[in-house]
């Protein structure tokens, strides 16, 4: 059986190696005649003619081993270690150049501008690597750019969907509030996991509120993302091939078998009187209980809490009970409903809607059953058997029998060592655009560490320096590992899991918008892309911003479908994304060839308007557009070009133009695509 | 801002006949075009199509999503004389034996070209997950990411025409596309109908200003692309070419719906608004070889006052569906072109205590026409109160392995995931034969 499998798998592959071969060859046959064109050299290259970079590597007298690789800490020795044993050399050391725009993309999400890269370059001091990366871990930018990975990761929504939570901004608020403060990555992942209350007192409740009352997401992305482990498959079935059995799923479900998401009453009636849409005939009907709103808020919190945990002590009246759906709050509801005319009653159903907090509480009592087969609803309700808590990473914790089970699951989690291994692991492929276990959540027995005593090394150095995501960030980056040019050598061209050349890594749908802006020197966001209400608010809500500059990260998410950032691949934020999608497509191409958001950048650029109006030689034009959008000095032969080209101009609108042009090519050019 | 375009009928023709396809326009844009070295033959030749495939039975599809799950009993399903029955009255169809509510009486008309299923039933009663199963086939899991058919269909038939995209996605804002194919076999997505050429149009500069944009791009991008030669710079590479052979296509004339005066009539037999638009726009593109088209109508998610609402969509729907049959039929397009209408589930034969019905996927309907499908047929049926498929039950994959079977493609194929899992084109599900003519 095993064998027929094989021979099927080899047969499909087979078959679509043909299958690419059939459309490669019709394609070079209807467009041979565009294969002059560089867009195109690249298709063609594989058998192109000298490379001119493993000729130059080759004639070096170290070309026999590894070459270039100061020890700079640790990690070059595990990563040394493994290049020696399989007799591949690195590449050498990336050029300043090359370093800084890889390490703001990186650390900041964004190129660094024209001032910051000529400061970098002018600067003589030896350690100036080092320096910089202690800049950028503690700027501004850090938070906004890791938030985007931790919003892929825990499916953060700004949308207003008050079904789903995530309270229009709040969850990105709180992520790039723990990121900039460089919260410690334990205490992080505890203030998620024991959040209480609504989104107005502790916005980490949204990592609940994200999914309503269901917390078989929560369970996914707990073992996902805290573990490494794919434990999905186990909620129906024992998992197929790997360990765990469906009782191990069900375990970790038990554990929030007392937690309870629902409506915060007084919060939502303190929205609903703020809201314009709502009928005066229905203000005045509600202002009763406006007013019993206001009370409670003003009563200690922690005491309306445990009222609404024992089971609705307080609960009982008005439109509270409504929202809670009990009984007498219920009655009070239709009452209300039953004075208006059914237009205004469906109205004001959409405004409490629309208004709605939810909360997160934990009851003191209540015990998790195994859903049972079978669709029908009363069957759901009855459920099975009771399930007691377990913690399928070390079935020898027990939970304790007092105590909230939240708290409990918590302290497994930040004790467990692949807890450590996992996170590091993660910041490992960020930088190093792969996992020293790949995928980056799929840690199981067969899909062993590359470098085994590097991950144990990181993971060492995480717990032993508090959980500290910086430090471990400052050690890789910090390595020649990850100072390695991109460029490969004749010799290392195919290595992929070694580290011997950079990985290039394509830019992600928000470091491109971002580092468009950087790069044309505007102001203000990018033309056609959503603003608003939440947008607004989420960026009220951060401060303090650099003035005027609407970044990626201050907008709302998932972007709509057919947006600059869509197009680019940002996620709909539905499943958790571990990985970015960083494949290419014709909508890429043809927003960057025509979309309104490049050529009005373009258009409008400081940077386009200052060097028009200036008196610089064509060749300083041309070093000031390449330090600006590609973060280096142009070469001699593309300064000449480039001079050239602006030599040819007639009047001063023509050498506007050419500069425009300059600078939408070097947007469009493949280099400004990739992190190198 | 962008250059003004030619209108009318000094656009070329539609067919493709070599000379007399040549408007003013396009030898303009053949001249454009020999800056990158394609000359007029090979633009005649882009054009030509591939010819019909002896397995198929069928060349395109068109989807019509009509999102949030409609009420099944209050469409394809009435249910006359039923105490949930609702309050639109049944009105005989052109197919004998099949009736249709009040408000789609251009769909009645059409009704003999076209076939229903009743009898469909699945599990999945929340949208996203329900609209992933039935774009996809599978139920969503946190780990794969699986292709929509659109995608798969694209992949196994291949382009027709290889000047524009395979697969074009109009409206909407959930599209499900190419998952772990990549995006090479992901919709092109069109999200307003009325700037459906937004990105083809140059940005407000004539073609001598992008032919030297172009130039200057090649010269930027020479040291880079010499020196890395990822397969992933590769790529980028050629997006690039196709999107520029795209911009100066001539079949890209199917996305100018607004510059073809030809189409006025059309338009406003469909219906003047979006998703009649849409509905133009998709019957053209399948006229130039597109393979798979999605066209998006929204708002049947009706939890409240749903008899209005539904009345209210149908009157965009019959219309744009109705003539879409005909028109197709007309030109001789309906024999080798599906039109499968479904949403994501059906909707409780319960009337709630808001005058709507809620999610429902045990039991609902999906509309199907052409590319093989038998003419004026019913498959399967319900129960006398829509609560459950009565016979001939019908799953989302059997939906998919009929589709499948009538394009000629063997769904029990696998594909290969990046992570090595291979996953089958059609998961589980048996062609419906009945359905085929």
């Amino acid at each position: 059986m095993p064998c027929r499998t094989l021979l099927k798998q080899k047969r499909t592959l087979a078959d679509s190696t043909k299958g690419t071969e059939i459309m490669i060859r019709s394609q070079l046959r209807l467009f041979a005649p565009l294969l002059g064109l560089v867009l195109l050299a690249a298709a063609l290259s594989v058998v192109a003619s000298i490379d001119y970079s493993s000729l130059r590597a080759a004639a070096e007298p170290a070309a026999t081993g590894v070459r270039n690789f100061p020890i700079k800490n640790p990690i070059d020795k595990f990563i040394l270690q493994r290049l020696q044993e399989d007799k591949i050399e690195t590449s050498g050391l990336c050029s300043d150049e090359e370093f800084l725009r890889r390490a703001y993309l990186d650390v900041c999400g964004v190129i660094p501008s024209r001032a910051q890269t000529k400061e970098f370059l002018a600067d003589r001091s030896s350690d100036k690597r080092a320096k910089l990366i202690d800049k950028l871990l503690k700027s501004e930018r850090y938070a906004d750019h890791w938030a985007v990975l931790w919003g892929d990761l825990l499916r953060e929504h700004t949308n207003s969907r008050p079904q789903e939570g995530t309270e229009r901004g709040s969850y990105r608020e709180w992520l790039q509030s723990a990121l900039r403060r460089n919260l410690p990555y334990d205490q992080f992942v505890k203030e998620l996991l024991t959040s209480t209350g609504s989104s107005d007192d502790n916005a980490a409740v949204n990592f609940f509120l994200r999914d309503s009352e269901s917390r078989v997401e929560t369970v996914n992305t707990i073992a996902n993302i805290f573990m490494g482990t794919r434990l999905s498959c186990a909620q129906c079935h024992d998992h197929p091939f790997d360990k765990w059995q469906q009782t191990d799923f069900h375990g970790m479900m038990a554990f929030f078998g007392r937690t309870v998401v629902g409506p915060d009453p007084v919060a939502t009636l303190l929205r609903v009187e703020q809201a314009k849409r709502l009928p005066e005939e229905a203000r005045k009907l509600l202002e009763p209980h406006f007013k019993e709103a206001h009370e409670m808020a003003a009563k200690e919190k922690e005491k309306l809490k445990s009222e609404l945990a024992s089971g609705g002590g307080g609960m009982g009246m008005g439109m509270m009970g409504a929202m809670a759906g009990m009984g007498k709050g219920r009655d009070a509801m239709r009452e209300i409903e039953k004075s208006l005319t059914p237009q205004m009653a469906q109205q004001v159903r959409q405004v409490f809607q629309q208004n709605q907090v939810r909360q997160v509480l934990d009851k003191p009592l209540g015990e998790y059953k195994m859903p049972s087969e079978g669709d029908s609803q009363d069957k759901k309700k009855k459920g099975g058997d009771i399930v007691q808590p377990t913690f399928p990473w070390d079935l020898s914790k027990k939970v304790p029998a007092t105590g909230s089970r939240r708290v409990a699951l918590a302290e497994f989690l930040v004790t467990n060592r692949q807890f450590a291994q996992v996170q590091v692991n993660r910041l490992w492929a960020q930088l190093m655009g792969r996992g020293i276990v790949d995928p980056v959540d799929d840690f199981r027995a067969k899909n062993p560490p590359t470098h085994p005593e590097l991950l144990d090394y990181l993971a060492d150095e995480f717990v032993k320096n508090k959980f500290d995501n910086h430090h471990i960030l400052r050690l890789i980056l910090n390595s020649s590992a990850y100072q390695r040019s991109s460029v490969p050598t004749m010799n290392n061209r195919s290595d992929t899991t070694n580290y011997s050349h950079q990985k290039l890594r394509r830019l992600t749908a928000e470091q491109m918008f971002d580092s468009i802006l950087v790069a044309t020197g505007r102001e203000k966001g990018l033309a056609g892309t959503p603003t608003g209400d939440i947008a607004g608010r989420i960026k009220e809500r951060v401060a303090p911003r650099d003035a005027g500059v609407q970044w990626a990260s201050d907008l709302p998410t998932p972007a709509r479908t057919g947006t600059f950032l869509n197009t680019f691949n940002q996620p709909t934020r539905e499943e958790t994304i571990v990985k970015r999608d960083d494949s290419g497509s014709i909508p890429q191409a043809l927003e960057m060839l025509n979309g309104q958001a490049i050529n009005n950048a373009v258009k409008n650029s400081p940077l386009v308007k200052e060097l028009a109006d200036s008196k610089l030689h064509p060749n300083q034009i041309a070093c000031e557009l390449y330090l600006s959008v590609l973060s280096r000095n142009p070469s001699n032969t593309e300064m000449s070009t480039a001079a050239t080209i602006l030599n040819r101009a007639a009047d001063a609108k023509e050498k506007r133009e050419i500069i425009e042009d300059l600078m939408w090519a070097m947007l469009n050019a493949r280099e400004f695509a990739f992190v190198k | 801002m962008s250059k003004p375009m030619p209108t009318g009928t000094s656009r070329g023709t539609i067919d493709c006949d070599g000379k007399s396809g040549l408007s003013r326009r396009n030898l303009f844009k053949a001249g454009a075009f020999s800056f990158l070295g394609l000359s007029v033959a090979d633009l005649m030749r882009a054009t030509v199509l591939a010819g019909p495939n002896d397995v198929a039975r069928c060349d395109s599809v068109i989807l019509v999503w009509l999102s949030g799950g409609p009420s099944h009993i209050d469409t394809w399903d009435p249910k006359p004389g039923q105490p949930t029955g609702g309050p639109f009255k049944p009105i005989d169809t052109s197919a004998t034996g099949i009736q249709l509510p009040e408000h789609m009486p251009t769909i009645a008309r059409n009704m003999k070209h076209c076939a229903l299923i009743r009898s469909m039933t699945s599990k999945e009663g929340s949208h996203e997950r329900a609209t992933y199963e039935m774009h996809t086939g599978f139920k969503p899991l946190g780990s794969i990411s699986h292709p929509s058919m659109g995608s798969l269909i694209v992949q196994q038939k291949g382009k027709r025409n290889e000047e524009i995209p395979a697969y074009v996605a109009i409206g909407g804002n959930q599209a499900v596309g190419a998952g772990f194919l990549g995006s090479q076999f992901a919709p092109y997505y069109i999200g307003d109908i009325n700037n459906a050429t937004r990105n083809l149009d140059l940005p407000g500069i004539d073609d001598e200003r992008f032919k030297r944009r172009v130039d200057i791009l090649k010269a930027v991008d020479k040291e880079f692309s010499s020196q890395n030669r990822d397969p992933e710079v590769k790529e980028y590479g050629t997006f690039y070419r196709d999107a520029v052979k795209l911009m100066y296509a001539r079949s890209r004339e199917a996305f100018d719906i607004n510059r073809d005066d030809r189409e006025l009539p059309y338009i406003k037999n469909y219906g003047d608004n979006s998703f009649g638009r849409s509905m133009v726009m998709a019957r053209r593109l399948v006229e130039k070889g597109v393979r798979f088209v999605e066209v998006n109508l929204g708002g049947w998610d009706t939890h409240q006052n749903a008899f209005t609402a539904i009345e209210n969509n149908l009157q965009r729907l019959d219309p744009a569906l109705g003539n879409l049959i005909e028109d197709l039929h007309a030109r001789g397009l309906l024999k080798r072109t599906m039109v499968i209408c479904t949403g994501e589930f059906g909707r409780t034969p319960k009337i709630n205590a808001q005058d709507g019905r809620d999610h429902y996927p045990k039991c609902f309907s999906t509309f199907i026409a052409g590319g093989g499908i038998k003419e004026g047929y019913v498959h399967g049926c319900s129960d006398a109160g829509g609560t459950e498929p009565k016979d001939n039950p019908v799953t989302i994959g059997d939906l998919h392995a009929t589709m499948c079977e009538a394009l000629g493609i063997d769904g029990t194929k696998e594909n290969m995931t990046p992570q090595g899992r291979p996953i089958r084109i059609v998961d589980k599900g048996t062609p419906v034969k009945a359905l085929l003519a």
